[in-house]
């Protein structure tokens, strides 16, 4: 019996409407998740491929962590080429909601979605049955109505995964979303129209076989009691709780006495005190409408939800049926984060309709509604920053890339006003592939390369864009996450970084000396400075960089939620805050049966770096990642014009230092320290001689 | 009431002082002698809290804790509030808002580092209004004994208090920029 993995994968054509069930065995070395799809898409597509060919594939993967009832385990990871960033390379989206459980209680570890159909279809999956089925009727529907109507075609309890008009219309800045919510982004949404797949629906009925059941409960029972805090692992609450010792107004452990879901069905229920020690209580500790929107939206909050197997609930359900009264929008949505505004900032005023601050957090919910019906990617908040960018100025970019019939068409003054029928305007056109609007949900690299002509090189080095790098992916916890720390964790990929394990270090809550002393502890002296306080580049602070990827890339293979692990601290005084790094390799083994140390399951993980580093290569068509790849956006240096690097008061970074970084990152990952791509003998020790091979076939191997 | 349920000193002394823990409260050595527990006089409730603290300390009374505020002492059971929060609990129940800010401030400037937030003090234990808010800040200014409180003020309009013995002023506005905007825009 095979324990964790369910030890098959499903290849679904989309030409000839086949499917083919295969043994998945050969890639548990790489653990699941992003290793097993980032694999495939290593052996099946060649590179060169371009994200909009019949060749491109999609694979969705989980790992032998998911829905083995862990805390955060009901995550999944979609790898495909990215159409929106420069050379078209690896990209994942990593989607929470229910896809990942209900694919793997459907029996596979991956599905491989190739071919391309010449109609719409949406594929049903539901244990062992496969179902080709026409979706010509659903080809124009919302996310929404395409859920829906998928819900009452198959079986009670599908979870159905479907873009909207936005990836139809091959918008580069599209998406996937599942339970009408839980978006999987990286232009994911383009691919699938590219195919013609509306949707993808799973249905499973079977149950993951765990070694050790006894001893994963007793890990449940651990992370909950001991180490488990709120979203991003957040360790203190965000107000004095009798229980604590510290508090800052930036945790997501918002909840506190007082403090309700106000809108719960049966009336306001308190969120009150969560000691450590009371799992029943964790999923009351995360109020995130009142963190993403404000106390306004305490009154709004129906509950808190959010994927399966997760305790923490970050996804803020709101009733606000004060939408549908004045904005004729439903009144009820869940999202999170950035995804709880999207381009409801462009507005240059709010309409409040009941009391002051409201109107601001109806204008996040209405574009929330808005984009997850369309599909429409925003992409860590790109799409706005790009938007505004073309407005400022009294709209003078946006003049010159619309015709004069577009922009006369566009009622500017409804963003003056706070009219949030703007956004239905706009968004219209950004997802109409005849209007000139459409080009900016190219991406920034390739809107960029459109319009270099009147935009320079500003626009992708400029702070209002806040890009990691000219290649397009959006800045996410760099330097103004522990400066070059966080800024190595973004420079890895073909996208933004969403590297969360150093910013829920940071962000923890605990004072600075708390948290230095476990992370000097870990990586050496110097490792983590002072916020906004920084020193020049050390040995311990690329230790501490590459613990993050690492770990990153481990929680997207396993599966995890990286934005609450791994465990570095505790919400317990009596562990002096440490939590503990290796309870990933306990589960591991717990769940598989093997034999796994923290440091054999963190090898596996950076393989799986080694492997997405050299199909980046081979995709890009050279080596000098140090120039071609890793290049950072210029504002990262410039911004504070007033201030000097390493001086109290700003993150910005020092050009010379930064080499040097690159240099002791790459050295970290036994790199070439000039080139920053992987030399035949660290890929050989990490197994991948095979990929050593195909780069020096191609001249790609340092010298 | 039966004798075996017969609370001692002691016991009715710990029962009181946990009860008030338990609302996240603290109680006031004034007020204990007051309202003394069991029938006792003045001077036996004096004794009796006496002990608490000393090497002699009935087992039902070792896990409450002491806090020398400056108008009053107060106890707090420390096997469910921790000393830092009690202190706030102390300076709330004293109320000399100026006090409570500066001690405040002072701690969060030196400890996390980070300026002390307006909204901070809005929100629960504390519960100051906007106006208060304001009315401390204009008065820092004229007290020595606070001359190391100032305010920041971040670029969407959010303050903060801080101390100057422990942040310079270019530090503490490059932090409440981060906390009150920089980060809340790339969360």
């Amino acid at each position: 019996m095979t324990y964790g993995w369910m030890g098959n994968l499903l290849r679904l054509n989309l030409t000839d409407k086949t499917f083919k069930v295969e043994p998945s065995k050969k890639y548990f070395s790489y653990i699941g998740g992003k290793g097993i799809a980032n694999r495939i898409m290593y052996e099946e597509v060649p590179a060169g491929t371009k994200p909009e060919d019949v060749a491109n594939k999609i694979v969705f993967a989980v790992g032998p962590n998911t829905a083995s009832s862990a805390p955060t385990s009901g995550r999944l990871t979609i790898s495909t080429l990215s159409p929106f960033t420069k050379f078209n390379a690896i990209v994942d989206a990593h989607m929470g909601g229910d896809t990942a459980t209900q694919m793997k209680c459907c029996g596979y570890d991956a599905v491989i979605i190739e071919g391309s159909s010449d109609t719409p279809v949406y594929i049903y999956v539901e244990d062992d049955k496969v179902e080709f089925r026409d979706a010509t009727h659903l080809w124009g529907t919302t996310t929404t109505i395409a859920t829906k109507e998928i819900t009452k075609e198959t079986e009670n309890g599908t979870n159905v995964t479907t873009i909207g008009p936005a990836g139809e219309n091959l918008c580069n800045l599209s998406c996937v979303i599942n339970g009408i919510a839980h978006c999987g982004g990286a232009g994911l949404g383009k691919i699938f129209g590219q195919k013609k797949l509306k949707a993808i629906a799973f249905n499973g009925k079977k149950g993951v076989q765990l070694a050790d059941p006894k001893r994963v409960k007793e890990l449940n029972d651990y992370v909950m009691k001991d180490l488990i805090g709120s979203n991003n692992n957040h360790v203190v609450p965000t107000v004095p709780q009798s229980w604590s010792e510290y508090d800052n107004p930036r945790s997501r452990w918002t909840g506190h006495p007082g403090m309700t879901w106000g809108a719960a069905e049966g009336g306001p229920v308190v969120t009150g005190e969560s000691a450590p020690g009371q799992p029943t209580l964790v999923g009351f500790r995360c109020q995130k409408a009142v963190f993403d929107f404000g106390a306004v939206a305490e009154k709004y909050t129906a509950k808190m939800t959010g994927c399966t197997f997760c305790p923490i609930r970050c996804y803020a359900s709101m009733a606000v049926p004060q939408m549908e009264k004045k904005w004729g929008v439903p009144g009820r949505h869940a999202n999170t984060c950035l995804g709880n505004r999207r381009e409801s900032p462009l507005f240059l005023t709010y309409q409040d309709v009941e009391e002051e601050g409201d109107g601001k957090m109806m204008a996040g919910m209405y574009s929330a509604i808005l984009d997850d019906d369309m599909g429409l990617w925003d992409n860590y908040g790109e799409l706005l920053a790009t938007l505004s960018y073309f407005m400022k100025d009294d709209y003078k970019l946006m003049k010159q890339i619309l015709t004069e019939e577009e922009f006369a068409a566009i009622d500017w003054t409804k963003r003056e006003t706070g009219d949030l029928t703007f956004l239905n305007d706009i968004v219209a056109c950004l997802i109409n592939p005849e209007h000139s609007l459409y080009n900016l949900t190219m991406g920034a690299y390739y809107v960029s390369e459109k319009y270099h002509d009147i935009l320079g090189d500003d626009y992708l080095h400029s702070q209002a864009m806040a890009l990691w790098g000219p290649l397009g992916g959006k800045r996410h916890h760099g330097n103004e996450c522990a400066a070059q720390v966080g800024m190595l964790t973004n420079i890895l990929y073909n996208r933004d970084g969403m590297c969360h394990t150093i910013v829920n270090i940071t962000g923890s809550g605990l004072p600075y000396d708390i948290q230095r002393i476990i992370i000097e502890d870990l990586f050496g002296v110097g490792a983590l400075d002072k916020p906004a306080n920084y020193t020049p580049i050390n040995e311990a602070k690329v230790k501490f960089a590459k613990f993050g990827v690492v770990r990153q890339v481990l929680h997207d293979s396993f599966t995890l939620c990286n934005w609450v692990w791994p465990m570095t601290f505790s919400p317990r005084k009596e562990r002096q805050y440490k939590g503990d790094l290796s309870v990933e390799a306990q589960y591991m083994s717990a769940i598989t049966g093997g034999d796994w140390t923290e440091e054999r399951l963190d090898d596996a993980a950076e393989r799986i770096i080694q492997l997405h580093r050299a199909m980046t290569i081979l995709q890009a068509g050279t080596n000098d990642m140090r120039n071609e790849h890793d290049v950072i956006s210029n504002f990262i240096f410039d911004m504070d014009p007033d201030k000097a690097p390493f001086t109290e008061g700003t993150v910005k970074l020092e050009r010379e230092d930064w080499q040097k970084t690159l240099t002791l990152f790459y050295r970290e990952f036994g790199w070439d320290e000039k080139l920053g791509c992987p030399t035949r003998a660290t890929l050989e020790k990490f197994d991948l001689k095979d990929v050593a091979d195909e780069l020096e076939a191609k001249g790609l191997l340092p010298a | 009431m039966s004798e075996q349920n017969v609370l001692t000193n002691a016991q009715a002394l710990y029962q009181c002082l946990r009860s008030n823990t338990e609302k996240q409260r603290v109680t006031g050595h004034k007020w204990l002698l007051n309202h003394p527990v069991n029938g006792l006089n003045k001077e036996e409730m004096q004794a009796l809290l006496l002990t608490i603290g000393a090497a002699d300390v009935p087992s039902e009374l070792q896990f409450i804790s002491v806090i020398k505020g400056r108008k009053d002492i107060w106890y707090f059971d420390e096997s469910i509030m921790t000393n830092q929060y009690a202190k706030i609990a102390a300076l709330i129940e004293e109320k000399d808002i100026l006090h409570t800010i500066a001690v405040v401030a002072r701690n969060d400037s030196a400890l996390y580092p980070r300026p002390a937030e307006f909204q901070k003090f809005k929100n629960p234990p504390f519960y100051f209004t906007e106006d208060e808010l304001l009315g401390a800040q204009a008065r820092f200014a004229l007290e020595e004994q606070y001359a190391d409180i100032d305010v920041v003020q971040a670029s969407n309009g959010g303050k903060g208090f801080y101390s100057k013995k422990f942040l310079s002023p270019v530090y503490a506005q490059a932090l409440i920029e981060k906390y009150l905007v920089d980060d809340p825009e790339n969360p």
